[in-house]
């Protein structure tokens, strides 16, 4: 049991406000909250960790969406008419680091969170409606397009990489 | 007027080169740092008069970027543009000299709201 585990409905609501708000402020499109599923095929997919410093849980928490609209993605936040592979991998990055630092924001008072990763994947999306690990996922539609944010805890944190950690003490007396 | 922009991701410095021109800030010339450590050196070399900066990046952080900035004496408008605005961050920010934190999602009138004290339309 830690913060991010067993969500009651106003925090899953919060979620859903997080997902939709991110969508369509790098879309500048309406998105809105949907229990639609995600499109079968390649999706692009963000992940990142938060520990928890007061209660030490971990959790990862992850975006998925499909490649079309990762593509989208990638072209209104870049202003590019045809991203490349490089740039869908860093939109659907920094959709995560932005979804992420809310959650973040909504579920621990003190918190530390990974460097995003991204990659594009066939791997099955995290979408058990009763997860074992309590868990929870969300998901909104913009464009006629679905994307996901799930909370993962206790998902294995491998490879994520931490920014450098200073603590305020020795940072206060640098010169 | 010059503004370094310092955040991992190419994608959102696009953003908030966008974001200000929508907010009416244009004009001025843009430089770009891809973590903490790199912004550190651009910081010194090309004398900013505005710095927009990231929290989370590798190499050196934004806050340890902003704290060493501010060990050289520099006094250069500093503020956080981030995905996370918790009050924790944001006194944090404060404590170490920041103008503000412009959490993302972010909107222009946030922008101007925020940057209009020390960036000239």
């Amino acid at each position: 049991m830690s913060v991010f585990t067993d969500l009651d409905h106003h925090t899953r609501a919060d979620l859903d406000l997080i997902l939709t708000d991110v969508l369509s402020s790098v879309l500048a499109e309406e998105a809105i909250a949907t229990h639609n599923q995600l499109p079968q095929g390649p999706l692009a997919v963000a992940r990142l960790a938060i520990h928890d410093q007061l209660d030490h849980g971990y959790a990862i928490v992850e975006v998925r969406a499909g490649v079309s609209l990762a593509r989208v993605i990638a072209a209104r936040m870049m202003s590019v008419a045809s991203p490349d592979l490089d740039d869908i991998a860093d939109a659907i990055a920094e959709l995560g680091n932005i979804a992420g630092g809310n959650v973040k924001t909504l579920l621990c008072l003190h918190a530390r969170m990974s460097l995003p990763i991204s990659e594009i994947t066939e791997q099955a999306p995290f979408a058990d409606p009763e997860p074992q690990d309590g868990g929870a996922y969300v998901r909104a539609m913009v464009l006629g397009h679905v994307a996901q944010l799930a909370i993962r805890p206790d998902a294995a944190i491998d490879g994520l990489v931490w920014p450098p950690f200073t603590p305020d003490e020795m940072l206060e007396t640098s010169p | 007027m010059k503004i370094l922009i310092a955040d991992d991701s190419k994608a959102m410095r696009m953003i908030v080169v966008r974001t200000m021109r929508q907010a009416g800030l244009e004009g001025h010339k843009i430089i770009e740092a891809e973590d903490g450590k790199q912004a550190l050196k651009l910081a010194q070399e090309e004398k900013p008069d505005l710095i927009l900066s990231d929290w989370n990046m590798p190499e050196m952080t934004g806050i340890e970027f902003l704290r060493a900035l501010r060990g050289t004496g520099s006094t250069t408008p500093f503020c956080f543009v981030t995905s996370e605005g918790s009050e924790e961050m944001r006194t944090m920010a404060e404590q170490a000299g920041a103008l503000g934190l412009i959490a993302k999602p972010f909107t222009p009138e946030l922008f101007a709201d925020t940057l209009s004290q020390v960036v000239s339309a």
